[in-house]
């Protein structure tokens, strides 16, 4: 088991060290970044305008470089070894890049190929890059500097004022989604194709079908938009908050309701409402369906046939005999949900505004700041990794059968 | 000898999609106390669903028996299980009839270790706390023969192999002295070595613990060394009943006569064939309304095509269901279908 979790977290690293290369590589190729914007009013702005915001980027730099310094914080500068500078002189990157041109001279066309002005070389990083950016790497838990979403502060910090509220929203519908799903999963399995088996299935089936953007439309539409607009005939309607995380003075959810206060808890339940209400319909709809299906797998299993043989209590029968062996895939898909609770989720926070991670990672990639999507990216990509393997632990627990060695 | 079991028109059906499968049709039969019943026929026959209905441990839905009794016990402690509430039946299962399945790979919970599995029947049946359910346990395996039996309890069942696996579930059949055990085809999954042990051990226990057995099987070579009586089932229905000898050495049926027609014997001429009976059994949803065999029949006459021939009384002990008066020693066979 040792050398199998020695072995384990070695391709861990490696995994994780691949998927951070492949989505910088990604940034990197994909269209757009942060200046898309200033470099379409060309006519305005000349080269070296532009070649001084690129710096700011540190989009001067060639990538690989650029990932180093974002991963492990070097090169910040020559490489020093014995007191000797290293490689001072190697470009690094493009200060001035320079487009393919056609001029006319002396009447004749002269094609100038693309290339560049002027070098960054190793030894220029300092001045240029005064190491702030990617000052100690990403695997040193130096996440960088936000760009756009907040500029100039820390990802990190960024990231810490988020998280709560994403934890917050993530752990309630999770387990609200476990607490309910499971259940019915259950019991539609034992009573297959009853009222109940049907009524759930259907129900499940819009659950996982219906996006949730649109279903966190229609909630919002149904609680929010329609009360308002029918305040004047039906001024009983409750009217619940669309979005935000807490309130910012007070306000009336309904007439018979007394005023809430912002910050107190009634406060932050009438705003966790909606969106838990669309998470853990949408999780409860994945949840039943799989504990129904494995369950109905485990319902057919010839040793439930020995125990209710054996003359014990259906109760017994189910809990112990048939619900042991069909956790066993649930928990290894459960610990997946980790993840999670930290990515949060990304639709249903900008639908209701919600200040968590998804929402967070939705603004950094529509505004372009790369530190906090990359961020995001490799803390979920890690996150990920590690469920995983405690996933593949806990299957050596809940089944005999399995051992690693 | 009293009568332990009596069984009377019992009736089985699945309702399917398809339609209706006719999985046992009216079988009545009856076992004494102490006495080795098999039942023998080929896949699909209703053997398992037959007696699995005895305890109502057939899926439902969608099985449902829709006809018959089943009374068990003895004198006035007799009762019809059928009518039995779910909890009634519940103390009967696997404490006064116990049941042993066919594939002891995939019959025990493999996330439970077998002591486990053991002592639960003991302290639900029996009462037992679970130190002395342990011990009983130990007891139990060491009676089927499984070594260093102390030790195993707290292994689970792919620990084991295939024969082991069955003696466990004997071990667990048997655990509170059942006066009926069931045993559903328990040899078909093992390899033959491992079926002589495993019949011999049934035999054993039998002669020191005096259970009633009723023996599921398609082999009628491990039957003749272990029943009292056989009873041959075809598309449910029972087509032949006779002491064990009695029906090896003057088998009346055309399907039996068949059964045992496909047995190698150790004394036959190497010249000799054996014979296969040709066809398939019948779809069981849509049964033919005369004689279930009819298709398959060798003997058949007119009657078989419209009339099913009831199960009557031939001798002493021995019933068959045919139009036909034939035996082993003279089977005439008066026109030859035209498929042999």
């Amino acid at each position: 088991m040792t050398n199998y979790l020695i072995r384990r977290i070695i391709q861990m690293f490696f995994v994780i060290m691949l998927a951070a290369l492949f989505t910088y590589f990604l940034f990197t190729v994909s269209p757009g970044g942060p200046l898309a914007g200033i470099q379409q009013q060309q006519r305005r702005i000349t080269r070296e305008d532009l070649a001084r915001l690129r710096a700011n980027y540190e989009l001067d730099l060639y990538w690989p470089i650029r990932f180093s310094r974002w991963l492990i914080g070097v090169p910040s500068g020559p490489i020093v070894i014995g007191g000797r500078e290293l490689f001072a002189d190697t470009p690094v990157g493009c200060y001035l890049p320079r487009d393919r041109q056609v001029v006319i001279q002396d009447g004749q066309q002269v094609v100038i190929p693309a290339g560049c002005d002027d070098y960054v070389y190793l030894s220029e990083i300092p001045k240029l890059h005064p190491a702030v950016k990617s000052s100690r790497g990403i695997l040193r838990g130096d996440f960088g500097l936000s760009t756009v979403v907040r500029a100039g502060r820390p990802v990190w910090d960024e990231i810490m004022s988020r998280l709560p509220a994403t934890l917050e929203l993530m752990i309630i519908s999770t387990l609200l989604s476990f607490l309910l799903g499971i259940p019915i999963g259950i019991y539609s399995a034992i009573k297959q194709y009853s009222r109940f088996d049907y009524t759930f299935t259907t129900i499940s089936f819009i659950g996982s079908a219906m996006p949730t953007f649109f279903f966190g439309l229609l909630l919002i539409l149904l609680f929010t938009v329609f009360p308002s607009m029918l305040q004047n005939t039906f001024p009983w309607l409750p009217h619940l908050p669309p979005g935000s995380r807490l309130a910012v003075r007070p306000y009336e959810v309904a007439p018979w309701l007394p005023r809430v206060t912002p910050g107190t808890a009634l406060d932050h339940f009438l705003h966790l409402l909606m969106p838990v209400g669309v998470l853990t319909f949408f999780y409860m709809a994945t949840w039943s369906r799989f504990v129904r299906s494995s369950m109905l797998e485990v319902l057919r299993q010839d040793y439930v046939r020995t125990a209710r043989a054996k003359g014990l209590y259906e109760r017994v029968v189910i809990v112990k005999h048939a619900l042991r062996n069909a956790l066993i895939p649930f928990v290894t898909v459960a610990v997946l949900t980790i993840p999670g609770f930290f990515a949060g989720a990304i639709i249903t926070e900008t639908v209701f505004a919600w200040p968590g991670m998804g929402r967070l990672y939705y603004d950094a990639l529509t505004r372009s700041d790369w530190p906090i999507a990359l961020a995001f990216i490799f803390v979920t990509a890690l996150l990920t990794v590690i469920a995983t393997l405690l996933g593949d632990v806990l299957y050596t627990i809940v089944d005999p059968r399995i051992k690693y060695s | 000898m009293s009568r332990l079991l009596e069984v009377k028109g019992l009736e089985t059906r699945f309702f399917t999609q398809d339609g209706v499968v006719h999985a046992v049709n009216g079988i009545s039969y009856d076992l004494n106390e102490g006495e080795t019943l098999a039942i023998v026929g080929e896949s699909g026959c209703g053997k398992s669903v037959g007696v699995m209905s005895l305890l109502r441990l057939i899926p439902q839905p969608p099985g449902r028996i829709t006809a018959g009794q089943v009374l068990f016990g003895a004198g006035d402690d007799r009762k019809d299980l059928l009518k039995l509430s779910d909890e009634e039946i519940r103390q009967v299962r696997g404490n006064r009839i116990a049941v042993i399945f066919q594939d002891p790979m995939t019959s025990l919970n493999p996330v439970l270790t077998i002591g486990f599995q053991i002592s639960e029947a003991l302290m639900l049946h029996m009462g037992m706390d679970s130190a002395a359910a342990r011990k009983r346990s130990v007891e139990l395996l060491e009676l089927v023969g499984i070594p260093r039996a102390a030790e195993r309890l707290d292994d689970y069942p792919h620990q084991f192999s295939g024969g082991m696996r069955q003696r466990v579930m004997i071990a667990m059949g048997l655990s509170c002295n059942p006066q009926l055990l069931i045993a559903d085809e328990p040899t078909t999954a093992l390899d033959v070595t491992i079926q002589a042990q495993i019949t011999d051990l049934v035999k054993r226990l039998r002669d020191e613990i005096g259970m009633a057995i009723i023996w599921i099987t398609h082999d009628l070579g491990v039957v003749a060394g272990l029943a009292d009586r056989v009873i041959v089932m075809y598309a449910g229905f029972i087509v032949e009943e006779a002491q064990v000898k009695e029906l090896y050495a003057n088998p009346r049926h055309p399907y039996t006569l068949g059964l045992l027609g496909s047995l190698p014997r150790l004394d036959e001429t190497r010249a000799h064939r054996l014979t296969s009976i040709e066809g398939l059994p019948p779809d069981l949803i849509d049964l033919p309304k005369g004689c279930p065999f009819y298709a398959r029949c060798k003997y058949r006459i007119d009657i078989c095509a419209v009339e099913n021939p009831l199960l009557l009384p031939i001798g002493p002990g021995h019933k068959v269901a045919c139009h036909r008066d034939i035996s082993k020693v003279a089977p005439t066979v008066v026109d030859e279908v035209e498929t042999v």
